[in-house]
């Protein structure tokens, strides 16, 4: 009987505390801003933002010493690619030199006065590039399309090959440096979404001094359990749906590559938002009021962004940063996303989901057992007051 | 004389709250120092190295051993042994090696007989995009090297020489030029926009923060009476600390950058450290502007959150403000860190000089009009607080 009655009252509890956390949610305007907003437009954003990703055209100067045939035909071939366009025809260096420093041209190529007369000698001709590093775009842009032409050229003089190759490069063949962008941004917003917001949250509630669990009474010790679920709970709703828009809808309207079924996409999402959920409440314990954690702790997420390992790579990461890696969800779940998305099969993220699960679980703890100590300390002090 | 006396009194205000409260500074000088502290450390040197870079060798010859010991001599690249395509391709997939390469069966016998055999290059150039584009890079480098080597070999056999052997393998050179980070290092790169952006993010929510909570806390009237009831000796009292707080931690992020690591730098320190002022205050103005629309704590710091974030995607640095969509593009102007990058670059990287980026410096001169459209809103809720304070 009394086993039936505490486990009856277990899931009253849950229950209460679960329609209490969701009702706070719903009518906070600024934690529904948070939610809404970013939760349902960044994801649109960043794939207006990133989801094309090149510079096509880019203007060029060229400064053509040698003005035979064949420097023309480089110059002509130079333009036609679809990295570069031809701009300016520059009588010196200086000229295009200006050009560059006002920002009219990303790229200079040098042609010198002896170079038709090099190629016809049977020597080495040689052209000079100069590349914009404003960005990496315009320094990719121009690599490639000079590159390009380097060796459409020597294939006018075919010499015997000796070593040959075939080159796959299954995905993201025309190495856009922001496609993978995109898929890390899925994930990172509803990781950021839920810290910022439900932080906020529980800040308000501090600052107001009311509790989590006003509806249930004689909560204490092991029940603390109960708040994590029932809180988590509601959080689990909001947060499958907006993952459920991020990272499988979105991504099926923008037609992002895509080699994951929506079922195993689901699989993932699962332990990526139960982990989110409980890395949440486990730092927002430390939030005593309702705007700090924004201002606090929003620049946090660059570093995050970073330590996803999706540009610069994780093998070249300082030691002490890869460890900080591991504190963050994102490490693991931005990564997986991006790693199903290519393969499509569960098995290949089996290191990321069991990554995940150890998180859920010292987080489930750590944010149980922190939330204890909190309810704990002030008492006595109220009392006395 | 009175005005500055007034601006003086509210100004040391301000400075009891920063002292009440750690989050003022926290929110400034510790946000940014640990920002600093993390970025200028993770890139490390500016080139990844030592990337992982599988080889399955089918052929197992002295030319095949060779050739992967030459891979892992390279700089960029480190050799992971594997002994099948399969198992080689997961990894790849999941991004544990970022480029592997199959040396054929017979592949020795096949040189030696000129018959041409082919190598397979394959690369993962999504994940890391810049590890996976590298590794490829570095793999091409030295399958043509190999190539060279044998076609130097053979056309050497023929009697040619040198200058004759390279004009026939490689008869056109490119002999390129990275103007403002020669070694195409991701620290210069990155590190002074991302710092900046993370600087204007401090600035967004710290200011917002601090006009907002007069509301919140109901201490607004107070803050008028002291500024004798204007609004815009409350205001410039208030952001006079901040203004100098900001500007100071960015003069020191650019110290830190062109002194002390010798980021590139080809125009003046001079003209870098007004165009930081000038940022800092468009910045306020910015924030000033947001809450006194709204005017509540609440959605004042929301709205700050919301926009300066999206500052990192429409400054132009990460992606050229031409790759975005047509609409998108205008929202850039939206953002004073897009018209401090355009500084940056003109000046920092080519040192063309105020001739030729003063436009972007009368762009942010502009953003200080805003809070002028809205003074009176904020007039009115510091007076009357009658707004929700939550």
């Amino acid at each position: 009987m009394a086993a039936k009655s505490y486990i009856g009252q277990w899931f009253q509890d849950v229950w209460n505390i679960f329609t209490n956390e969701l009702n706070l949610v719903l009518h906070d305007s600024g934690v529904m801003l948070i939610f809404l907003f970013a939760g349902l437009v960044y994801p649109l954003l960043y794939n207006c933002i990133y989801g094309h990703g090149v510079v096509d055209e880019m203007p060029v100067a060229v400064v053509d010493l040698s003005q035979g045939s064949d420097s023309r035909r480089y110059i002509q071939k130079l333009d036609a690619t679809r990295e570069c366009a031809v701009a300016y025809d520059c009588a010196s260096m200086r000229e295009a030199q200006a050009l560059m420093a006002e920002g009219k041209v990303h790229g200079i190529v040098g042609i010198p006065r002896d170079y038709d007369a090099a190629r016809a000698r049977g020597d080495q001709g040689v052209i000079s590039t100069y590349a914009d590093m404003s960005t990496f775009l315009y320094y990719k842009n121009l690599t490639l399309a000079t590159n390009l032409v380097m060796l459409d050229e020597m294939q006018s003089a075919p010499v015997d090959q000796y070593v040959g190759f075939d080159h796959h490069l299954p995905y993201n063949q025309n190495i856009s440096f922001t496609l993978f962008f995109v898929y890390m941004a899925l994930f990172m917003i509803l990781q950021q979404v839920m810290f910022y917001g439900s932080a906020t949250l529980a800040g308000t509630i501090r600052e107001e001094k009311r509790d989590f669990v006003t509806l249930t009474k004689n909560l204490s010790g092991l029940g603390m359990g109960r708040v994590s679920f029932g809180r988590g709970a509601a959080y689990f709703i909001i947060f499958l749906l907006l993952g459920l828009y991020g990272a499988i809808l979105v991504p099926h309207w923008f037609q992002l590559p895509m080699h994951a079924t929506w079922q195993d996409t689901l699989v993932l999402l699962l332990f990526f938002v139960t982990d989110i959920i409980f890395f949440s409440f486990t730092f927002s314990t430390f939030i005593d009021r309702r705007e700090t954690v924004l201002v606090m702790l929003l620049f946090v997420t660059p570093i995050a962004v970073f330590l996803t390992g999706f540009t610069w790579p994780a093998s070249s990461f300082p030691e002490v940063w890869r460890l900080l890696s591991y504190v963050f969800p994102s490490t693991f779940g931005c990564r997986a996303y991006m790693v199903l998305s290519q393969t499509g099969t569960l098995s290949s993220i089996a290191p990321e989901l069991r990554a995940m699960t150890l998180q859920i679980i010292v987080y489930f703890l750590l944010a149980t057992v922190l939330y204890y100590l909190r309810t704990r300390k002030p008492k006595p002090a109220a009392e006395t007051a | 004389m009175n005005l500055f006396k007034q601006i003086g009194q509210v100004a040391r205000r301000e400075l009891r709250l920063w002292k009440a409260r750690p989050l003022y500074l926290w929110g400034s000088a510790g946000t940014v120092a640990l920002s600093a502290l993390f970025f200028l450390t993770f890139f490390q040197s500016g080139i990844p190295e030592k990337l992982p870079v599988g080889v399955v060798d089918l052929d197992g010859s002295s030319t095949s051993r060779n050739f992967t010991a030459q891979l892992d001599a390279t700089q960029l690249g480190k050799v992971v042994a594997f002994s099948d395509v399969t198992s080689a391709r997961k990894q790849l997939d999941r991004g544990d090696i970022y480029a592997f390469v199959v040396i054929p069966e017979r592949f020795d016998e096949e040189v030696q007989a000129f018959h041409c055999p082919k190598m397979e290059i394959y690369a993962n150039t999504l994940y890391p995009v810049i590890g996976g584009a590298l590794a490829y890079k570095d793999v091409m480098f030295l399958v043509n090297l190999t190539n060279g080597a044998v076609q130097r070999q053979v056309l050497r056999a023929k009697g040619l020489s040198d200058r004759e052997i390279m004009g026939i393998i490689q008869p056109l050179v490119l002999d390129a030029h990275n103007i403002g980070n020669g070694p195409t290092s991701y620290a210069y790169y990155l590190n002074n926009m991302i710092l900046a952006g993370i600087l204007a993010m401090a600035i967004m929510l710290v200011v917002s923060y601090a006009i907002g909570s007069e509301l919140k806390y109901g201490t607004s009237k107070q803050l008028l009476e002291l500024s004798d009831g204007s609004i815009l000796t409350a205001v410039w009292g208030k952001l006079l600390p901040y203004t100098l707080l900001f500007t100071l931690l960015g003069v020191c992020l650019q110290l830190l950058m062109f002194g002390v690591l010798g980021y590139p730098l080809q125009g003046s320190i001079g003209w870098m450290i007004v165009a930081m002022f000038f940022m800092v205050m468009a910045y306020e103005s910015v924030a000033l502007f947001i809450v006194s629309l709204v005017p509540t704590l609440r959605l004042g710091v929301c709205i700050s959150a919301l926009y300066s974030v999206l500052g990192f995607s429409f400054a132009g640095f990460t992606l050229p403000i031409e790759a975005l969509p047509g609409w998108l593009q205008g929202f850039s102007y939206l953002y004073p860190l897009r018209f401090y990058y355009q500084i940056f670059v003109r000046e920092a990287l080519y040192g063309a000089g105020i001739a030729v980026w003063w436009p972007a410096l009368v762009a942010l001169l502009a953003f200080q009009l805003l809070p002028y459209c809205t003074f009176l809103r904020l007039k009115n809720a510091y007076q009357y607080q009658n707004y929700p304070r939550n």
